[in-house]
């Protein structure tokens, strides 16, 4: 569906440890290009920090992740990454647009304005793309984190519960939009503890239990059934 | 599922900005978010005008006694009021983790580190051209004859001050009592920047025994480039987890 | 094995009762300064091991920003502590011994002044270490501290020589006998030992922390606590 799929992003014996034990141990995982990844598990299983890792926030204490053929200590790695994180990491006295332009000159996106428009568009803020973004609800704040977590057209996109504060158009808004860089061939990773979006999304599910791989694979049917059927008892957590 | 859905937008082109731009960039963005909440600027200035009043009321004497006094009561305003500006212009990355963002970005790390260093400068050098003529109105010091190599003292200090402090507040957003850790951490470390920027004024207004300000000019010119060099060269492994 | 430690820990103890000895028994009386000048079998080796804590702190918390191995952290920790529980032993015995010497509790002496704002460094390292919480973040601001404080030692040193230039250089024992001498290595090196325990110790300490923290984690993620 996609003529240019983004390169798989491959992680290889990845392992971090915090205070001497384990949060994530010897994982083998492939993000293929044109796909969304749900990444589930029980809280401490390693979602954070797998996102963390691959993020080049954090350092593997183990392993190496690729990213087609980038390594994760590359430079280069950061400029093919776009994260949606607990926070919406955006300048509260700057207003919606400043926010943008200004990662987007980080990013040296080219066409800057056509792009800002446009993204402001599609998460429906334009009309307030001149307000500061510390005047923002958590819901409005949320769309123009994602924007800016879309501006540099990554390959790999990266989503920790991207839906905080979304409203049920925002969700629906969200899910379209991460749905069309899916078509648009880059590696979607998403962590949510919304199991019906995610489901509505994924091709493919990555779950953890403490600090290691419990599945992987595609998913057919209900996410949520997937999901209990690997960790039984623990799905709960 | 993908049966009305708009053809998938095409990823805009990119060219990642060098060095200099990147230092451009985010100077640029720090002036206009200053410009706009003009918080860290108004607060510095004021707590540097309260300083030259406290300092007036301690130690304004007779004319020899001010002079002797100045120098300490310049450094002194720069030191604090520099103290409050490294953890502000922190505290405002920090408020949203939109310093997580521009770590993220692809943007070198260390021109990030360089563009603060140079907004922590710039805004020690306003509070100071502001605060110093107070000073030697207040305390009745001729600044006329020297004004040049004071001015070049306190922006080798500023420059010193800001490359410690600057990463060290970065630092310091993770930790409790941010606030109060800061001067705690920060002041024993720029105690050498006190010590020649106060010998060197008291050089320049002639107060001291010895007439020659270079080698203290050279020694914070030294201490700057040393922990400048040191902090780009290492901001790398301070940011990452 | 498991004896080991508490040998060592008797030994350590008969280590102090031997400098003490050594201090204000072995040793003849200084003639010119008296029976004060015996502060320095403490006084001068304590300095030096202040400045080896640090030393210690320093390349630990660079190897930890580099490996990222909380165990280097620890030991970072643990030598800070341990070179400041000498620190104070050297900024207590330091104006004890200059009152009646010079007159004054506190005089710039340079060296005196150096070694008080390198204390004051490592005192700021670990009021950070204790307040500011236990987060990966607190560990690398902690780690930088320690590199900053390096080469802030030499500065400090430069500007504060510098800076006390009008005041006479100090006399200390520099200039005497061979039994002084011998008798202020032989403290140092009993010293050291104690030293040794002291950093063994509070590094078991925060190693153990760790461990203590890694089960709990463990324990959560099992849903336990």
């Amino acid at each position: 569906m996609s003529p240019t799929p983004s390169p798989t992003v491959r992680t290889r014996g990845l392992g971090r440890l915090y205070d001497d034990d384990y949060a994530l141990v010897g994982l083998d995982a492939e993000f293929p290009g044109g796909t969304v990844t749900a990444l589930l598990g029980p809280n401490g299983a390693g979602k954070s920090t797998l996102m963390g890792i691959l993020s080049t926030l954090m350092r593997p204490s183990e392993g190496e992740v690729r990213y087609g053929d980038v390594l994760h200590d590359d430079p280069m790695a950061r400029a093919l990454v776009g994260y949606v994180g607990h926070r919406t990491m955006l300048y509260r006295p700057l207003s919606a647009r400043e926010n943008l332009r200004f990662f987007g000159r980080l990013y040296g996106v080219l066409d800057l304005d056509d792009r800002v428009d446009r993204l402001l568009a599609e998460v429906g803020l334009t009309r307030d793309a001149e307000r500061p973004a510390g005047d923002f609800s958590r819901g409005m704040a949320q769309r123009l984190t994602i924007a800016r977590a879309l501006l540099p057209g990554p390959s790999l996109l990266l989503l920790d519960e991207p839906l905080t504060g979304l409203d049920r158009d925002g969700v629906a808004m969200a899910v379209r939009l991460f749905g069309a860089e899916r078509d648009r061939g880059a590696v979607v990773v998403m962590a949510s503890h919304d199991l019906a979006a995610t489901g509505d999304l994924a091709d493919r599910a990555l779950i953890l239990r403490r600090g290691r791989k419990a599945y992987e694979g595609p998913v057919e049917g209900d996410l949520a059934v997937l999901y209990r059927d690997v960790l039984g008892g623990e799905a709960a957590a | 599922m993908t049966e009305a859905r708009p053809p998938a937008p095409r990823p805009p082109r990119t060219r990642a900005p060098g060095y200099t731009r990147t230092v451009l960039i985010v100077l640029a963005k720090d002036a206009r978010t200053e410009l706009r909440s003009k918080q860290t600027l108004a607060t510095m200035l004021l707590f540097g005008l309260v300083l030259t009043f406290v300092y007036a009321f301690g130690f304004v004497s007779d004319p020899a006694t001010n002079k002797k006094v100045m120098p300490g009561a310049m450094w002194g305003a720069l030191l604090f009021a520099g103290t409050l500006g490294v953890g502000r212009t922190f505290a405002r990355e920090a408020e949203d983790g939109a310093f997580g963002a521009l770590v993220l970005s692809p943007a070198e790390r260390s021109a990030i580190l360089l563009a603060k260093i140079a907004v922590n400068v710039a805004l020690s050098a306003l509070v100071m051209v502001v605060v110093v003529p107070l000073l030697a109105v207040m305390l009745r010091v001729d600044l006329t004859d020297c004004a040049g190599l004071i001015a070049l003292q306190l922006l080798l200090g500023a420059i010193g001050f800001a490359a410690v402090g600057t990463p060290l507040a970065v630092m310091a957003v993770s930790a409790r009592f941010a606030e109060v850790l800061l001067p705690i951490v920060v002041f024993p470390m720029v105690t050498p920047v006190l010590i020649a920027g106060v010998k060197g004024a008291s050089v320049a207004l002639g107060t001291a025994i010895e007439t020659d300000p270079w080698p203290w000019l050279q020694f914070t010119a030294a201490y700057g480039l040393v922990f400048g060099a040191g902090g780009l060269f290492l901001f790398e492994r301070m940011v990452t987890e | 094995m498991r004896l080991l430690f508490p040998a060592a820990t008797a030994l350590g103890a008969v280590a102090i009762g031997v400098a003490h000895y050594l201090a204000f028994v072995h040793v003849p009386m200084e003639s010119t300064m008296g029976a004060v000048q015996r502060i320095f079998y403490f006084h001068v080796p304590s300095a030096w091991l202040f400045y080896l804590g640090a030393l210690l702190c320093f390349g630990a918390s660079l190897g930890y920003l580099i490996n990222r191995k909380a165990r280097w952290d620890a030991f970072a920790h643990a030598s800070a502590e341990t070179g400041l529980v000498f620190g104070l032993i050297v900024v207590v015995t330091g104006p004890l011994w200059a009152r009646p010497v010079w007159g004054v509790w506190w005089n710039w002496e340079p060296r005196l002044t150096t070694m008080s704002l390198v204390l004051l460094m490592f005192a700021a390292y670990w009021v950070v270490r204790a307040f500011g919480g236990p987060g990966q973040g607190v560990r690398r601001f902690a780690a930088v501290l320690a590199v900053f404080a390096g080469p802030s030692i030499y500065f400090v040193r430069v500007a504060v020589n510098r800076w006390g230039g009008v005041h006479p250089p100090a006399e200390t024992a520099s200039r005497s006998d061979d039994v002084i001498k011998l008798t202020m290595y032989t403290c140092f090196f009993l010293l050291l030992f104690v030293f040794g325990l002291l950093l063994r110790i509070r590094y078991r300490a925060h190693r153990d922390a760790l461990t203590v923290r890694a089960v709990r984690r463990r324990l959560a993620r099992l849903g336990g606590i």
